[in-house]
């Protein structure tokens, strides 16, 4: 699914961003491959909005490059404009209008628009008679960011930019959601990014995980992988060797022990589990967050 | 006493300091200034025996009130009534007391400097009515308007009333009357602004937040009508109407007008559905001041309302672009949508086609709104101030039209600043242009259209040339912040 022939989806080459004296973005290399679905992770405030706002071209880079759908993403041209659909954080846009109303206007934007598919998502999604003609600010969080998710799907877009897309939903709206993303999203080889805080959804969902954390990439995988592999290695600090571990992610140290965090179980890891008082435990996608991000 | 003394301070330091650094600073050294100046030139004057010290005075007086009333009205009144929320209402012992005799000392204070600098003791219920007026109007109430437009027009509403009728306010019983009323009128204020919680004050006091930010935001009008209330919906019916009409016709061409489309972004403020309501307002109001005022009042109040109209003409053509500016600050979120949108094309066709409609949009809105007025003047009898109402509307223009076109990605739209020096360049040019009619023997009026026109278009060709060198406008001011 990761490795298909042709340009990758998303590529992003030493990027900079910084506001003021805050540097967001650091020289962060990422490749999204065409079909990738990538979950993308990091604490607030890391700047997982502001890298996939300077991913779409929405915000001018300091430094480095970004292509999206092979073109420059400041440049973009209207075809492959109109191959991208991009949930923003805050949902509650074009409040002054209906859902109808901004369905129809945006249908007016697009050269292609799925009106089955939509009328679809609205029915199965609640979006009764009086509701589609409600002004959109009348809605409640959840319902708007239903509607959010309905525009972006609406045009069967190639590449899928989700920022947070259930945080304001149920956990039945946010299992309706994963279904929709996995029946007509995903299994059409659309490439998705999403940024979430719910990890649970990503265990779901997502195929790749990316740990953004200063300004950069930290730990990239796939899921399985990466909850399969990524082990937890309580050692005596006497024990464990100056030079990083293969595969090592992150090391704390805490009095006499150490915390090692390594992605994948390797030679290394067996050496130091024969020895005594090392304690090697797997991890949860939880764990990892905290571990990868702390 | 220390413990109400710190009750104070905290309150003050909460609403005035903390919150409104800046501003206040800003306002203290404007206003010493101002002070340090007066009281230099006042000096000289009174030495020189060509000022009286008590004019002297009351020009300080006066300077001091317009401090303290922008303090009072537009940073403590607001950040009070933010504070006492419901919850604090319930929960905060002794605060909702402290909040309303502090508004009331401020309301006292600022009554009685007003009145001081006017030197006319008879006016202080009209200035204390109007005082307190802003204030319900701060505090998200527009029924303060009401009390406003009594006060501040007492010439114009004396003539409504029978003479007799006049006679007895101004008099001393009649003054102490309605001094006695207007004291029980703020105190029914007080309790109305600073409520006791529970539902009522729960209910509502969303709403009076949006309000308030409403005011606060200089009268942002589409975003009232957006919230769907009072007649905001008649226009937003209208609205609905015209982008229907777009989508259809994009639809039926298979391909939409991205102008028009890029334009929907502002809200259906920015439109020109907002402009046939509003000047069916104006000449709404210039129907009734005709045949109702004007048919009791006479021609003196006529004159009145014809020379007050220039004032309000030009307020309103200053201020009919400020909500496109306000509009693209407001709506980064849609911009970067239709930025995303095939529609939107590469950056600079974006711009050409955003530059084409905004200039369309505010032009067509200047010619109609100078077109209304002057309609609207001589429906109400102003016909021989037609000539220098059409010159001031050509520099209210000039000023209305500065900054709406330039490098949005990094300004989005004027500044106070931008704004400031087009006042100043109004101000030279109805200098050159005083001086050229005085040379040539012409109207002034006719060489301050002249020479606000060519300005205008200087400044527009200026804008253009910048929005076309810019980044993407959309979404406004993303640069500012980098």
């Amino acid at each position: 699914m990761n490795s298909q022939s042709g340009f990758p989806s998303i590529a992003m080459s030493s990027v900079s961003k910084h506001f003021g004296s805050q540097r967001v973005l650091d020289g962060l290399d990422w490749q999204v491959a065409r079909g990738q679905v990538v979950g993308l992770l990091g604490r607030n405030g890391a700047g997982k909005s502001t890298l996939l706002e300077c991913m779409l071209g929405l915000r001018e880079l300091d430094g480095g490059s970004v292509a999206v759908l092979g073109e420059d993403a400041g440049r973009l041209s209207e075809k492959v404009l109109a191959r991208i659909g991009y949930v923003p954080q805050k949902p509650d846009l074009f409040d002054w209008l209906t859902p109808l109303q901004m369905l129809d206007y945006f249908k007016a934007m697009y050269p292609r628009w799925n009106t089955g598919k939509v009328e679809g998502l609205l029915s199965r999604w609640g979006f009764d008679a009086a509701m589609r003609s409600k002004q959109i600010k009348k809605l409640s969080g959840g319902e708007q960011q239903r509607l959010a998710i309905i525009r972006a799907l609406a045009h069967d877009p190639d590449l899928l930019i989700l920022d947070e897309p259930v945080s304001a939903l149920d956990p039945v709206g946010r299992r309706e959601f994963l279904r929709e993303l996995v029946e007509q999203v995903i299994e059409r080889g659309t490439t998705v990014v999403f940024s979430t805080h719910i990890l649970s959804d990503l265990e779901r969902v997502a195929f790749d995980l990316a740990f953004l954390k200063n300004g950069k990439i930290a730990l990239q995988g796939q899921t399985d992988a990466l909850l399969e592999g990524a082990r937890r290695i309580l050692v005596p600090v006497s024990n464990l060797p100056a030079a990083p571990l293969a595969g090592e992610v992150r090391r704390h140290q805490d009095g006499a022990m150490a915390s090692v965090i390594v992605q994948a179980p390797n030679a290394d890891v067996e050496r130091l589990a024969r020895e005594p008082g090392v304690r090697v435990e797997a991890l949860t996608l939880e764990d990892l967050f905290i571990e990868v991000t702390k | 006493m220390t413990a109400a003394l710190d009750d104070y301070r905290a309150i003050l330091r909460v609403t005035m300091v903390r919150t409104a650094d800046r501003v206040i600073k800003g306002m203290t050294l404007v206003g010493l200034l101002n002070t340090l100046s007066l009281v230099v030139i006042s000096g000289i004057q009174i030495a020189r025996h060509k000022m009286d010290l008590a004019l002297g005075l009351r020009m300080l007086g006066g300077i001091a009130s317009v401090w303290l009333m922008l303090a009072w009205s537009a940073v403590f009144v607001p950040r009070a009534i933010m504070l006492h929320s419901a919850v604090n209402a319930r929960l905060i012992p002794r605060q909702r007391r402290r909040l309303m005799g502090m508004a009331a000392a401020g309301w006292l204070l600022n009554t009685g400097l007003i009145t001081f600098a006017l030197g006319l003791w008879a006016a202080f219920p009209l200035v204390g009515t109007a005082v307190l007026g802003i204030a319900i109007i701060l505090a998200g109430n527009m029924a303060g308007i009401v009390p406003v437009i009594l006060a501040a027009n007492w010439p114009l509403t004396s003539t409504l009333l029978p003479p007799a009728a006049v006679q007895a306010l101004t008099g001393t019983t009649g003054l102490l009357a309605a001094s006695a009323a207007m004291l029980a009128g703020a105190a029914v204020c007080m309790r109305w602004m600073f409520p006791r919680g529970g539902d009522g004050h729960l209910d509502r006091r969303a709403r009076q937040i949006e309000r308030m930010q409403w005011v606060r935001n200089g009268g942002n009008w589409p975003q009232y009508l957006e919230s769907g209330t009072m007649s905001g919906a008649s226009v937003l019916r209208l609205y609905a109407f015209a982008l229907r009409r777009d989508c259809s016709a994009a639809q039926r061409r298979k391909r939409a007008d991205p102008g028009k489309m890029l334009m929907h972004a502002f809200g259906p403020g920015v439109h020109w559905s907002y402009w046939v309501a509003s000047v069916g307002v104006i000449l709404a109001i210039a129907a009734v001041m005709r045949f109702v005022i004007g048919w009791r009042a006479g021609a003196s109040a006529l004159g009145y309302i014809t020379s007050g109209s220039l004032g309000g003409m030009v307020s309103i053509i200053v201020m009919s672009t400020s909500q496109l500016i306000q509009a693209m600050n407001r709506t980064p979120g849609e911009q970067a949508l239709l930025r995303l949108t095939p529609l939107a094309g590469d950056h600079g066709l974006l711009n050409r086609r955003l530059a084409t409609q905004i200039l369309r949009y505010v032009l067509s809105v200047w010619i109609m709104l100078t077109a209304t007025i002057l309609l609207a003047s001589f429906m109400i009898g102003g016909s021989a101030a037609l000539l220098l109402q059409a010159g001031l509307s050509c520099l209210a223009g000039q000023v209305a039209l500065t900054s709406v076109l330039g490098d949005h990605a990094r300004e989005g739209g004027r500044h106070l600043g931008h704004l400031l020096l087009a006042g100043l360049l109004a101000l030279l040019e109805a200098g050159l242009a005083f001086g050229a009619g005085w040379l040539t023997h012409t109207p002034f009026a006719a060489w301050v259209i002249a020479i606000a026109v060519v300005v205008t278009a200087l400044q527009l060709r200026h804008g253009w040339r910048r929005m076309m060198a810019a980044p993407p406008a959309f979404p406004a001011r993303r640069l500012a912040l980098s």
